[in-house]
């Protein structure tokens, strides 16, 4: 700052002895500083735009090779056969396979969980657990994989020999199962701090009717807070969708139109880390088709966003 | 009882009557019959927070070097009316201002658009509710002003201090701590801290927003007694709940009623004989 | 007064419910944080052979016992530096806007519904933006520098979030006590705001570096390299021969048998340091390697012929031969080099440009790398049977000790900071 009575806040004195009131310099330090923050602020909107752009420049590019009926209505994906085979079919029932098994998990466990933790559990063991929960979705999702491919599968396999079946070494299953509990955390965390939210006023008008703290929880403060849980049901659902590590590794790189689990298939994600990381050159369309797979997810990601949105919007209580 | 337009203007023609016509002044600066010289005028003031006007045609003096309370129940606008003297509405993104108040001796309009407001905070400063002391040192908290005045040399800024927290009666307790954290201090000696940073800018005059109402009886005597030495070499203006800490403290006094200005004058007869009715059941405590 | 006996057993029926959701709820949530040890601790049993020093010193190698993390330790901290130094001033500045200067109208609306809308995006598809937009487009190449960008857009709403609440958390008193004093917006914000958020903000980055740590689907997107057996350059450190065009490789057909040289008996009169030659297949002199594609001891003789076959696996170069029975080496792609680390000799021999001098400060930027994720996942894939899995599982160690320690760190100053500033 530079020395007494020169700064920008006092510039100079006036008859009366004091600093004038009427503006003096504008501050062009200050609007300078304002737009730069607000730039800041607006590439999010750049990069959001950067996303859409880029997947649909590069999907229209695709569908002038490919034809979109075939992308919609196939049933074979084989971008790497002689002609190439462009059915979204089986990586859509890739994903939804895993994500299904996941959401079995992960639901009912992270339901569970929430409850245990906002109603029943102790101060001390709530401070203790949520953070050891938080912890297990900071680990990386290869090692996720990692053990899924090689803890969960071979003792899986094991498992299913008892009882006759077998099971191949990459499937939709043991990459599912460890999906599931990767995403336990986040709905166990959102539920509880929707729950949490819920006001003792009502918990304390059921209990004083005799009820239980058990149907208390289930039909007093769930429902209450059944926006926020959806919401962190719904984020559930997407972070199964576009998880990319685990199914890959773990689930298999053949992309197979199949409904059972106990089967190897490709997911959508787990396809354009194949291409991407192969020799099919940057022009050709079944390198593009990875940015037409992209598409689909991030609509079938709107869309259970969207579809979650207007669920709670119907299920918000005010209270 | 409700108050009328017409009452108002009675009051108000009867009050300027006492204070416009006053003698002609010699060197130039505004007096009040009294021989107070003016440091500010309130005139035809208004004022909207959004679509809800909150201050109603306000117009009143301020005396110079002499403490003016602004008195009445909650929601009446004194404290807005306060923070209109160093736009802090301005932090508001839907505040307008209508009127003028005028600074004096060099006229011009504090809430004007082509005044700047920081250049109004260097020259008004402001003491509020509850006590408010930045979570840094003692130092750091006095010397915020003055290195925003530009001034960085360590004796400079020690000396500004030092005289800060001398003028508000602070100086013993704190000359041995400065580097500690003012967190530290008790409620009272947080407020007289703050009023130490609100000298710091050596300013014509300070406003202070209830500044006892968080804190303990003889923490409030302290304060009081501040003001009083304070006003001397600065013009207050205090917002206060508390009628009988109006009536120890203060030269003049405001009643306002819904945004209103209900009456003004002497605060001994105003206490003691106040012209308009509704002053004397808000000060009999019958309502407010 | 007393219960009738139907009401005694509904009660007795109702507590055991709460009884049986209590013991469930700790189970199944022992359960989890089991698989968190259970995860843990089958890396450690699986990697703990192959972990140790000579892991984090050694560069990836085709024989398992000899494969080391080092080009992709060395990446993630480069990627790293690349990533913060992207996502945390603009985080904060959006931040700060934000909360200080934002009016709220239809425009921070709009920047309001979109951070919540990135923090959302599957970080695979932050992949194939980075792939068409930075790789493409802006031509940034499958460098630190896409890497680091892309990773930094990623966790950008984490800091944002971060940055926002901490503001948040200062109370408006202190705003107007700072205004009161005369203080502009900017004075403010600088000597108010941002320090007392910056613990808060700290707390944040942590966390948003710890999630890029792990990020592995980008950067395999963007076409990372799995097999990296060098480190980017480092500033001051010797730049590499350039040999020139592959398209200008073409040999007749004794040529393609005669040997360049070997190290032992070098060309021109020209010693070769070392004893061993690298080539690498390169966009140009700096740019990302796509491998390192023979090295050549001191017992080993060269030719056009070997040469050749070695670099037909690098993506985006053919061999083939001409018309005239010519071997030609050419790439489909942009002009590529074969850079040579050592050989002068080879320089003269082959008649082409050369490179040298140092490297630059920022050099490493634009270079190709790995990381430990992808390393990891690079030998997962290759575990079974081919003996790769105690290197996956000691990669795993590694990325996880690191992950934890961050996400601990974050923990332990978001602790320190209830005890600090108690508004």
């Amino acid at each position: 700052m530079s020395n007494a009575g020169r700064s920008a806040n006092s510039p100079g004195t006036n008859r009366s002895g004091h600093t004038p009131l009427k503006r003096g310099r504008l501050r062009w330090g200050e609007k300078v500083f304002e737009t730069l923050l607000m730039l800041a602020a607006a590439s999010s909107v750049l990069i959001t735009v950067g996303i859409v752009a880029v997947l649909i420049v590069e999907s229209m590019a695709f569908f002038e090779d490919a034809s979109l009926r075939e992308f919609l209505t196939g049933a074979t994906w084989a971008p790497g056969f002689d002609p190439p085979a462009f059915g979204i079919r089986s990586l859509v029932s890739g994903t939804l396979v895993t994500t299904t098994v996941a959401l079995f998990v992960a639901i009912p466990v992270g339901t569970i969980v929430a409850v245990w933790l906002s109603e029943y559990a102790k101060p001390k063991v709530r401070e203790t657990v949520k953070p050891a929960l938080e912890l297990l979705s900071a680990i990386p999702t290869v090692v996720f994989g990692y053990f899924a491919l090689l803890f969960v599968t071979p003792a899986l396999q094991w498992l299913f020999a008892r009882f006759g079946f077998s099971l191949p070494g990459f499937n939709m299953l043991s990459a599912g199962l460890v999906m599931g509990v990767m995403i336990v955390p986040y709905i166990a965390s959102l539920s509880e701090d929707a729950m949490r939210s819920v006001p003792t006023a009502l918990r304390e008008g059921a209990l004083a009717m005799g009820a239980t703290k058990f149907q208390t929880a289930m039909k007093v403060v769930f429902p209450a807070a059944l926006s926020g849980i959806t919401a962190a049901y719904i984020l559930g659902i997407s972070r199964a969708l576009g998880e990319t590590m685990i199914v890959a590794i773990a689930a298999g790189q053949e992309a197979k139109f199949t409904f059972d689990p106990t089967e190897q298939a490709q997911t959508i994600t787990a396809f354009i880390v194949q291409i991407s990381g192969g020799d099919l050159p940057h022009e050709s369309t079944g390198y593009r088709s990875i940015f037409a797979a992209g598409l689909t997810l991030m609509i079938m990601t709107l869309a259970f966003n969207v579809g979650g949105f207007l669920l709670r919007r119907r299920y918000k209580e005010t209270y | 009882m409700k108050i009328t337009t017409p009452m108002i203007d009675a009051f108000k023609a009867e009050a300027s009557g006492r204070l416009g016509s006053g003698r002609v002044p010699e060197s130039g600066q505004e007096v009040s019959p009294g021989g107070d010289s003016l440091k500010a005028r309130v005139e035809s003031l208004n004022f909207f927070y959004g679509k809800f006007q909150a201050i109603k045609n306000v117009s009143l003096p301020i005396a110079e070097n002499k403490i003016t309370a602004l008195i009445g129940p909650s929601g009446c606008g004194k404290s807005t009316l306060l923070r209109c003297f160093n736009r802090m509405h301005d932090l508001i993104p839907d505040h307008k201002y209508g009127g003028r108040i005028t600074l004096l001796p060099d006229g011009d309009n504090l809430i004007g658009p082509d005044v700047d407001p920081i250049a109004v905070r260097m020259r008004i400063s402001m003491v509020f509710q509850k006590p408010n002391p930045f979570p840094k040192s003692i130092f750091e908290n006095v010397a915020f002003g003055p290195r925003l005045r530009g001034i960085s040399r360590k004796d400079e800024l020690m000396a500004e201090v030092e005289r800060c927290l001398r003028a508000a009666a602070i100086w013993d307790e704190c000359k041995d701590r400065l580097t500690k954290n003012a967190y530290n201090l008790s409620g009272g000696q947080q407020q007289r801290l703050c009023i130490a940073r609100s000298l710091a800018s050596r300013p014509e005059m300070i406003l202070f927003d209830e500044p006892t109402s968080a804190l303990d009886p003889i923490a409030t005597s302290r304060i009081e007694e501040l003001m009083l030495e304070l006003k001397s070499s600065v013009t207050i203006a205090v917002v206060t709940h508390n009628m009988q800490q109006a009536a120890r403290v203060s030269d003049f006094t405001a009643f306002m009623y819904l945004g209103e200005l209900a009456e003004f004058g002497p605060t001994q007869k105003i206490f003691m004989n106040p012209a308009n009715k509704l002053t004397a059941d808000y000060i009999s405590g019958r309502f407010g | 007064m007393d219960l009738t006996p139907i009401q005694k057993r509904l009660l007795i029926r109702r507590k055991r419910a709460d009884r049986v959701f209590v013991v469930l709820g700790a189970a199944l949530a022992a359960f989890c944080l089991s698989v968190l040890v259970i995860m843990i601790a089958a890396l450690i049993r699986d990697g703990a052979s192959r972990f140790g020093w000579s892991f984090l010193t050694q560069f990836p190698s085709s024989d398992p016992p000899l494969a080391g993390a080092k080009s992709a330790f060395v990446g993630t901290i480069l990627v790293m530096v690349v990533t913060a130094a992207t996502a945390i001033p603009l985080g904060i500045m959006a931040g700060i806007f934000l909360e200080e200067y934002a009016r709220k109208n239809w425009f921070t609306a709009i920047i309001e519904i979109n951070i919540a809308n990135l923090a959302g995006v599957p970080s695979i598809i932050w992949g194939l933006m980075a792939l068409g937009l930075l790789v493409y487009h802006f031509g940034t190449g499958r460098s630190i520098l896409t890497a680091g960008l892309t990773l930094g857009l990623l966790v950008l709403p984490i800091v944002i979030v971060a940055t926002r609440e901490a503001i948040r958390a200062i109370p408006q008193a202190i705003r107007e006590a700072s205004y009161a004093c005369g203080a502009t917006r900017l004075q403010t914000v600088r000597y108010h705001i941002v320090p007392y958020a910056m613990p808060g903000v700290l707390t944040g980055c942590i966390i948003a570096m710890s999630r890029a740590i792990g990020e592995t689907a980008p950067l395999v997107t963007i076409g990372a390299l799995t097999y990296v057996a060098y480190l980017p350059p480092a500033p001051l450190t010797d730049r590499p021969w350039l040999l020139g065009t592959l398209s200008e490789l073409t040999f007749s057909e004794e040529d393609r048998t005669k040997p360049f040289g070997s190290a032992s008996s070098p060309i021109g009169g020209l010693p070769t340091p070392a004893g061993q030659i690298e080539f690498d297949v390169r966009p140009d002199a700096t740019g990302p390697s796509a491998r390192t594609v023979v090295s050549v001891a001191a017992s080993e003789t060269l030719t056009p012929a070997a040469l050749a076959q070695a670099i037909d696996d690098v993506p985006g170069v053919l061999t083939r031969f001409d018309d005239d029975g010519h071997l030609r080496i050419e790439s489909e792609l942009e002009e590529w080099f074969l850079i040579s680390k050592d050989s002068t000799g080879l320089i003269d021999a082959m008649g082409m440009q050369r490179g040298g001098g140092k490297h630059g400060p920022l050099d490493w930027v634009t270079s190709g790398f790995t990381v430990v994720p992808i390393q990891m996942y690079d030998w997962v894939s290759r575990a079974e049977g081919l003996g790769f899995k105690p290197n996956a599982a000691a990669a795993g160690i590694l990325l996880v000790t690191m992950t934890l320690a961050m996400n601990a760190s974050a923990i332990y100053l978001r602790n320190r900071l209830r005890r600090s500033i108690r508004w």
